[in-house]
């Protein structure tokens, strides 16, 4: 017999909470959002090591349907849908200007991981400027802005070592239920 | 983790949402359906749509054509793993058993 769709909405909430439950294993849903070129090539990286780790990781670019412009795909992405977290690699100015439209939205700022470079930290760095008081702002009220160096020529990691681990304890702590 | 056990998390993961599991329905009663028809049958704004079937496609259980030249917007079609899905879940029909065919 054909089941209704909340019938079966109701079974895949059972069989997967059973299934994550019997391994203490479970799937987060992670959007990787950052600057074209050389960033773009960053992000693909990231998320094909992430989904070794079971991860479902997206990336606008390449997985959003093209039929819609990137910019309001995005907006309702981050407002209305079931995402777990968000990277953003703030390093060009359509990647500033997203941060900037969202940091404070309250539907969205706490799913954000903010990466920066480490010289534009609002703790570890020394520019001053709007942007680095707005991270200064956003890690005061909600945490989650890190510092990174892709050059790896100084002591902070890289974002990819950043994202992954965590995104790996995020995941750990939602399958225990901690989160 | 064991790689079946992986994808079997991502997969569940992937239809634990209304909107994608009705979205799999529509594919399997409309294939070749087009994105900007698919949304008025959701019923949701394409934005979201764009995001939704994004994890369906990632979790390969759509598949998309888009042609830049036409007019018309990218099509959908619901693949075998997404079949599967449908028929485990019975929201659709599974296909009758050989030996019942040859009675």
């Amino acid at each position: 017999m054909i089941r209704s769709l909340e019938e079966a909405r109701e079974t895949v909430r059972q069989k997967r909470q059973e299934l994550q439950q019997r391994v203490r294993e479970t799937c987060i849903i992670a959007v990787l959002l950052g600057a074209e070129g050389k960033g773009l090539d960053n992000r693909r990286k990231i998320k094909e090591k992430l989904e070794k780790e079971g991860v479902l990781a997206l990336i606008p670019e390449d997985d959003f349907a093209p039929d819609v412009a990137p910019s309001i795909t995005e907006e309702a992405v981050l407002e209305k849908s079931d995402v777990d977290v968000i990277f953003i690699n703030v390093e060009s100015w359509g990647s500033v200007t997203e941060f900037g439209q969202f940091h404070d939205e309250e539907r969205i700022a706490p799913k954000l991981r903010v990466f920066v470079p480490h010289e534009y930290h609002p703790l570890y760095g020394t520019s001053i400027g709007y942007l680095t008081d707005l991270y200064l702002t956003h890690v005061v009220k909600y945490g989650h802005v890190y510092a990174h160096d892709d050059s790896e020529r100084t002591i902070f990691p890289c974002s990819e070592k950043i994202i992954i681990k965590l995104t790996l304890r995020h995941k750990m702590l939602v399958a225990l239920g901690k989160i | 983790m064991d790689a079946r056990v992986s994808r079997r998390l991502k997969v569940y993961r992937a239809i634990d949402s209304d909107y994608r599991l009705n979205i799999l329905t529509i594919l399997h009663d409309e294939p070749d359906i087009a994105f900007n028809n698919l949304a008025k049958k959701v019923g949701i704004e394409r934005g979201l749509l764009a995001y939704h079937v994004g994890v369906l496609k990632g979790v390969g259980l759509i598949e998309s054509e888009y042609e830049r030249r036409s007019k018309e917007s990218t099509k959908y079609r619901i693949t075998d793993e997404g079949m599967k899905i449908l028929k485990e879940f019975r929201l659709v029909k599974s296909s009758a058993k050989k030996t019942e065919k040859k009675e």
